[in-house]
């Protein structure tokens, strides 16, 4: 009995060790292997701020343009949430309405990240480039309203040292928001709503080896519309998700997030059919 | 009551505003109460004089001074009225202010007993100029005891003077004899015999008329007083020849004075204040079957006289008379029924309500108002002419007096009933008796229309709309209870037809009102759009221009609403109608309009009227 066991540990360390030399073998630039903690770990949560600016813009009758650039801030030392700027954010597409309850977009996103590393002597700024598409949909249960958002992004990225390649990585993205008016029964300027939302983030790729779970988002926020075309947000969002050197280790943040939505028609149609007539 | 046990009594004092009649002023007297009801007690004064009114047109002051005893006038009393005008030129005369007047003054001093006039009374009517006496008009004196009047009188008025004598027991006796400044002996004379006029003589161009009055056979007699109705009375007895008697005059100016004193006293408390001069008549006296006869042929006369004035003084037939044979030929006729029956039956209404009907020989009456015989019934219009009142009936011809004289009043009434009737529209008075009760019930109609409106508001939640239905609702109420305190004239019912108008915009503009939240509800729809919310997911309503529906919500309705709350005014009436009417289509119309200028230009415009131009409307209601 005891021989077994022992043979059976045996066999699991040997075979852990094959497997991180394998992960070593497959990996482009890792070389050194790498070891799973006994249990899974959790990094320092990082502090963030979001601004975020969401622009639907009215092409035509079915046609939007989606044009959104973010602000990322993040902790430094000296300073939680707002010490320096992570991330820039360029994201737009062409979005087709199809009915009111399902439209599909297309389109690119340019993000430019920054060094956030105060150590670092690697470069300072280093571009992102994606190609994505979603699909949403909008199931209303008066009062609320239902979304989900399936989000598919081809993600070219690299970092910030001087000699790193572009890795390409898809991302896989499921979005639940609930939307929940809390001053009336309907959606209409003036309306207080609160908006809790999750989303799954899982990516693939060649240099994905055990860390499919690039990020879970737990996100509310409390939004106010002030016209049809102009609503304000702002919350709170939990996120975490496994680092890609090591699926054992978890990155965690606290972000607050403040969001600006509008939606301006500058189309000059004398008669502007009613939204809801779509198909006329 | 003895005087003792009335001493007893408390006495008050009042000392205020009073009113005796038509004499309102100043009082100040003392009286006792005796089973709830005031006895007048000690002196009595009461006094107006308005330094205010007098110093503007002109003042009317009186002021009379006496006392009473038992709630009867006793002692010596004082009695000045006067009709003032002053220059207004004032002088100080150590410190007081005096003012010169001029006008005329009556005034009244004697002694009363017992509430009647006791001793010398002398009336002095004068004429003032400048506060000083510039000519005595009129003075009597008489000497009374215990109301009755005492051997001689006399009245002096202009340039005659009477004298005259009484008996012992107030009886006219004697030679009334009026004397002038022109003439050296009596102008007039009546000869009085223990009450009895025999006969008066009249002095005409230098020859002496006499004329018996009464006559001398006269089996009954009875006393009465000589007043106005006596005077009248010798009026009648010389009809249808006018007199002119001076001393008929004079007795009437003495009675006119003395009856003012008594009707002051008389109200004040218990007395008699007469001249008291008796006198005897003849006594026809009626028994109770005539009184109702004779009150009756009243009736019927005071009825032709009634249409007969309707006819005559008709407007519109004065018109249309000239124009149409007809009309002119019954108008002609109805003259005719005037001046032959209508006038001199009007006579005997007079006796009657003097009181004189039992001192006139009835079957005279005939005679002598027709002289020259009772007409002939039924009345033409012309010699020849065959204008006949078929439907008239007349009586049988009778001698005796009072069924002659009824026969003739029947007979007046009927003609004159014919006469409106076949007259019919042309007589305005009837045409407007008609339009004047249609025109009210008209009214009525449409106030109740516009309650009815205001209480189906009930609903109505709008306070701004209630309100202003409810102005209008109240002015025209008004409107019409004050149309109802008119008197009937030509005038109350062109009055009428202007309320008519009026009421009838006030239904209107009541209506356009109650419209106001349905077109508010439509101009609001009209000015959303419907914009998808691709954020939400959901289509959401957002007004546009909002600059043109709040100045129409926040300008221009309220301040229409306000001004005809304030306001319910007739004339402004169809300005409002206009407006509400057309100003809902404009803003529905500026929808589609290009109208960035116009939003421009309403920006902070606070002002209505501005509004209504910028809007394109026609402006109404007071500059701000």
């Amino acid at each position: 009995m005891r021989n077994n066991r022992l043979k059976t540990q045996q066999l699991i360390r040997a075979a852990v060790l094959v497997f991180f030399l394998g992960v070593s073998g497959i990996g482009c630039s890792q070389e050194q292997p790498v070891i799973l903690p006994e249990a899974s770990q959790y990094k320092e949560p990082l502090s963030r701020f979001w601004i975020n600016t969401y622009g639907n813009i009215r092409v035509s009758q079915r046609l939007i343009w989606i044009a959104e650039t973010h602000f990322r801030f993040q902790e430094t030392e000296d300073m939680p949430f707002l010490g320096q700027i992570g991330q820039i954010y360029n994201r737009h597409a062409i979005s087709y309405i199809y009915s009111k309850y399902f439209n599909a977009s297309l389109g690119g996103v340019l993000r430019v990240n920054f060094n956030t590393d105060p150590l670092s002597e690697e470069k300072n700024v280093v571009p992102e480039f994606r190609i994505w598409h979603q699909y949403q949909f909008a199931q209303p249960l008066s009062p609320l309203m239902i979304y989900h958002r399936i989000r598919i992004e081809h993600r070219w990225s690299k970092g910030f040292a001087d000699n790193s390649d572009y890795i390409f990585r898809n991302r896989w993205r499921y979005m639940l928001r609930i939307k929940i008016p809390l001053n009336s029964r309907k959606f209409e300027p003036g309306t207080w709503y609160l908006s809790p939302e999750s989303e799954l983030i899982m990516q693939s790729g060649k240099e994905v080896v055990g860390s499919p779970l690039e990020d879970l988002r737990l996100t509310t926020t409390l939004g106010y519309i002030l016209t049809p075309r102009l609503t304000i947000a702002g919350g709170l969002m939990y996120s975490q998700g496994q680092t890609l050197d090591n699926p054992g280790v978890f990155k965690q943040g606290w972000t607050f997030r403040a969001h600006l939505y509008y939606a301006p028609d500058f189309r000059r149609v004398r008669n502007k059919l009613p939204a809801i007539h779509l198909e006329d | 009551m003895t005087a003792a046990s009335l001493q007893a009594q408390e006495t008050h004092d009042y000392k205020g505003h009073y009113r005796v009649g038509e004499y309102s002023g100043e009082a100040s007297f003392s009286y006792a109460l005796k089973e709830g009801d005031t006895v007048l007690q000690g002196p009595f004064r009461m006094q107006k004089s308005d330094l205010g009114a007098l110093l503007e047109a002109g003042d009317k002051t009186f002021t009379i001074s006496g006392a009473f005893l038992d709630n009867k006038p006793a002692g010596a009393w004082q009695f000045r009225f006067g009709a003032f005008k002053t220059d207004s030129l004032a002088q100080l005369d150590g410190l007081q202010y005096q003012v010169k007047v001029s006008g005329r003054q009556h005034e009244a001093i004697g002694v009363m007993r017992e509430g009647k006039p006791d001793g010398l009374w002398t009336h002095t009517g004068s004429r003032i100029r400048n506060s000083q006496l510039e000519k005595t008009l009129f003075r009597s004196s008489i000497r009374f005891d215990q109301g009755v009047p005492q051997k001689s009188f006399r009245i002096e008025a202009e340039e005659h003077t009477l004298v005259g004598r009484i008996l012992r027991n107030g009886l006219a006796h004697d030679e009334w004899t009026l004397y002038s400044d022109r003439e050296t002996g009596p102008v007039e004379n009546w000869i009085f015999r223990e009450g009895k006029l025999l006969r008066t003589e009249v002095l005409e161009d230098s020859e002496t008329l006499s004329h018996p009055i009464f006559g001398q056979d006269w089996e009954l007699s009875r006393s009465i007083p000589l007043d106005t109705a006596y005077l009248a009375l010798l009026e009648w007895y010389q009809y249808p020849d006018s007199t002119t008697s001076v001393i008929s005059r004079l007795l009437s100016e003495n009675a006119s004075y003395y009856r003012e004193i008594d009707g002051i006293l008389s109200t004040l408390g218990k007395a008699s204040y007469r001249p008291g001069f008796q006198v005897l008549v003849p006594f026809y006296p009626l028994d109770t079957t005539e009184v109702a006869g004779w009150s009756n042929l009243c009736e019927q006369i005071h009825q032709a006289k009634t249409l007969n004035d309707e006819i005559l003084q008709d407007p519109q037939l004065q018109i249309v008379r000239r124009s149409d044979e007809e009309a002119q030929a019954l108008y002609t006729l109805s003259i005719r029924i005037h001046a032959s029956l209508t006038q001199p039956l009007g006579y005997i209404v007079k006796l009657r309500d003097q009181g004189l009907l039992e001192y006139v020989k009835r079957d005279d009456i005939l005679t002598r108002l027709w002289p020259d015989g009772v007409p002939e019934l039924p009345i033409r219009a012309d010699e020849g002419e065959a204008m006949q009142l078929n439907d008239v009936m007349v009586g049988a011809t009778a001698d005796k007096g009072l069924g002659a004289l009824e026969r003739l009043a029947d007979y007046a009434v009927q003609a004159l009933q014919s006469i409106k009737e076949r007259l019919g529209p042309r007589l305005a008075l009837q045409k407007q008796q008609r339009e004047q009760a249609r025109l009210e019930k008209g009214l009525i109609s449409q106030l109740d229309e516009l309650n009815f409106r205001q209480d189906s508001m009930a609903v109505q939640r709008d306070p701004d709309v209630r309100d202003a239905i409810a102005a209008l609702r109240t002015e025209a109420e008004r409107l019409v209870s004050e149309y109802s305190g008119l008197p009937p004239t030509a005038e109350k019912t062109s009055r009428a037809r202007e309320i008519s108008a009026c009421l009838d915009h006030f239904n209107q503009l009541t209506q356009e009102i109650m419209k106001l939240p349905d077109q508010w509800e439509t101009i609001k729809n009209t000015y959303t759009d419907q914009i998808w919310n691709p954020f939400t997911a959901t289509i959401m309503d957002e007004s546009v221009k909002r600059r043109i529906t709040a100045a129409y919500r926040d300008v221009l309705i309220p301040y229409v609403l306000e001004e005809i709350r304030l306001q319910p005014d007739c004339e402004l009436a169809e300005n409002w109608i206009e407006l509400l009417k057309t100003a809902p289509p404009r803003i529905l119309e500026l929808r589609d309009s290009d109208t960035s200028r116009l939003e421009r230009k309403l920006r902070r415009e606070k002002d209505p009227r501005n509004v209504m131009e910028l809007l394109g409307l026609k402006p109404v209601g007071n500059e701000k």
